[in-house]
């Protein structure tokens, strides 16, 4: 059968440089958990590869752990007090690489009371409206991101509507007309 | 006559600076932008997107796309939903393709179960995606041609796509938002006579395709505003994500058919096409090679598909037969466990994806071990061409935005989720 994922063998040179990086297979998938402070090191590693370059940042996404009792996550389970855990967010990174065919999938956490992360907008350009969505979803702040701002929501919107203690029934309050010379709620 | 004060932000230095971030062309020193509001209700942002232009005269020197008029919360409502019965939102994320959105989701899923799919099942799959594909590149054509200005291609195309859709309707009682497939199968076979009527229809869109050709590719007024317009270069477009026809018209050959084949795209003969330029005219031009290409592989399933059962043994995940359910009792517990808890998965990450009408639709499950996935995302192709979007507009004129905008193909509810 071909490969279509970057498995252990092909990660050889990687977990040299990041000894500190977890390698867990899920479905023929592998999951390769990181700490937040090699992000910067790891983007570059990853993009200018010798052999895999991943050229194509394919998606970001984010996963709040809040009221899981999965296995990736045993301690936390929804308590007030989880609310600002170290590990409450993952964000998953999903790479190709076109000249070998290749994916890649890069998991790192992040939380506290602002949860912040470094951007891969200098990276790859496909960053600008994923990260966006991860600001305007959960919440999570990209450092060096040029223009982090909400993305499919309105400026004046309460809260963030993927974090799991947000209600899947509720009301936002009303907004008034906004000013003309506000520049459409960009400032 | 008095001098004007220039906002600060308008001041030479600070367009500068805030241009040098984003990479962008800076406007007459000295002179203040006219700021344009284009949708969100414009005939041509396709209703649900909304962009914002800084004009110098009639050059676009800065532009805000905004999409997010569609809250539906696709991705909290699967939260909150069994597996099954999330089924039918995926239909609405590319309306024009619901089968492909279908069939990626399930795939996923059937992934994560370790469900084998028949052989029947298999073909049918691959017939109908490539019936969908075809639908969306006709609707795509359509709105440039009509956009344009030009109508006959927009009504020959549309009522094309019609009769495709006709025949869904026969086979799954909806013209859009199907729903067909289940886990590990179908929801019912297809009608007998189905298979003969949509070859009758393929072999009659070939001189169709043919005309429109003959109307569109050597027409001066559409020349004129496709050569040369929204231009991109493959590097850039590999940066910032793009897939599907948008990449392969600047010249790279991915598309995850090929790259990472599913279903029964191995076993059949068809090529990649690509462009060169990566303007508007080349992403016409791949678009209707690209329906060429899947009428020669629905052709080929056609001849393919073989008889036998629709659904997989495998009762774990998929509902038993009404017969069994009205007529034994474990028929009757089967159904009621897969309807009210949902099928229950191992536990893990797990990403697919399909080669959707703009590009690599992907499907990140996170599960957890319940019949609910804690956490569903979509990578929707048009989504990330709306993130690089201001990047081509930027320096051309503002008629310029409304074929850029149609040869690109944003589908709202994709986009927006």
């Amino acid at each position: 059968m071909e490969k279509y994922w970057m498995l252990r063998d092909d990660l050889k040179d990687f977990f040299k440089q990041f000894p500190n990086a977890e390698y867990l297979e899920q479905f023929d998938q592998p999951n390769i958990r990181i700490p937040a402070e090699d992000m910067e090191k790891i983007f570059d590693f990853v993009k200018n590869h010798k052999k895999f370059p991943m050229d194509m940042l394919l998606d970001i996404t984010a996963v709040d752990y809040l009221t899981s009792d999965y296995a990736e996550q045993p301690n936390l389970t929804g308590r007030e007090e989880d609310l600002y855990s170290e590990t409450r967010f993952d964000v998953v990174y999903h790479f190709y690489s076109m000249k070998t065919n290749r994916r890649m999938r890069i998991i790192t956490s992040c939380g506290g009371e602002n949860p912040e992360i470094l951007s891969s907008y200098k990276w790859w350009q496909a960053a600008h409206f994923l990260e966006r969505e991860i600001w305007d979803m959960f919440g999570i702040k990209f450092t060096g991101h040029p223009d982090l701002r909400r993305v499919l929501l309105y400026p004046e919107f309460k809260g963030f509507p993927l974090k799991k203690d947000f209600p899947v029934l509720g009301e936002q309050p009303r907004i008034k007309l906004r000013n003309p010379e506000q520049d459409n709620g960009r400032n | 006559m008095a001098e004007i004060e220039i906002p600060a932000k308008y001041k030479v230095e600070e367009v500068k600076k805030r241009k040098e971030i984003l990479e962008l062309p800076i406007a007459s020193p000295g002179t203040e932008p006219v700021k344009i509001n284009l949708g969100p209700s414009h005939p041509a942002m396709h209703g649900t997107i909304k962009m914002i232009a800084e004009l110098d005269g009639e050059t676009i020197v800065n532009i805000d796309v905004e999409p997010g008029f569609l809250h539906r919360g696709m991705e909290k409502m699967c939260e909150n939903h069994t597996y099954v019965s999330a089924l039918p939102y995926t239909d609405r994320l590319n309306y024009v393709t619901a089968f492909i959105n279908n069939f990626g989701y399930i795939e996923t899923i059937e992934k994560l179960f370790g469900i084998e799919i028949t052989e029947r099942c298999a073909w049918l799959r691959t017939l109908l995606s490539e019936l969908s594909r075809i639908t969306d590149h006709y609707t795509c054509q359509a709105a440039i041609c009509s956009e344009i200005g030009a109508m006959t291609p927009f009504l020959y195309l549309m009522q094309a796509r019609d009769y495709i859709w006709e025949q869904f309707n026969w086979a799954t009682g909806a013209r859009q938002t199907y729903s067909y497939p289940r886990i590990g199968g179908l929801a019912r076979d297809i009608p007998d006579g189905w298979l003969s009527k949509i070859k009758e229809i393929l072999l009659s869109n070939i001189p169709l395709l043919k005309d429109v050709h003959g109307l569109m590719d050597k027409n001066r007024i559409f020349l004129d505003r496709t050569q040369k317009v929204g231009e991109i270069s493959s590097d850039d477009a590999i940066n910032a994500g793009i897939t599907g026809p948008f990449l392969r018209s600047t010249g790279i050959n991915y598309d995850v058919r090929k790259a990472m084949p599913y279903l029964k795209y191995d076993e059949v003969e068809w090529e990649v096409p690509v462009g060169k330029y990566g303007d508007n005219y080349d992403r016409w031009f791949l678009r209707m090679r690209e329906i060429e290409e899947s009428i020669k592989i629905c052709l080929q399933c056609i001849d393919k598909i073989p008889e036998g059962p629709i659904n997989s043994d495998d009762y774990y995940a998929h509902l038993p037969e009404k017969t069994e359910v009205y007529s034994s009792i474990e028929g009757l517990i089967n159904h009621f466990k897969i309807i009210i808890d949902g099928p229950k998965p191992p536990k893990g990450n797990i990403y697919h994806c399909v080669e959707g009408a703009n590009g690599e639709l992907g499907f990140f499950i996170v599960s957890d071990g319940t019949g609910t996935a804690y956490r569903m995302h979509v990578r929707a192709p048009s989504f990330l061409i709306m993130g690089v979007l201001d990047k081509i507009i930027i320096g051309h004129q503002l008629a310029d935005i409304i074929p850029i905008f149609g040869s690109v193909n944003m589908v709202g509810g994709e986009c927006d989720r």
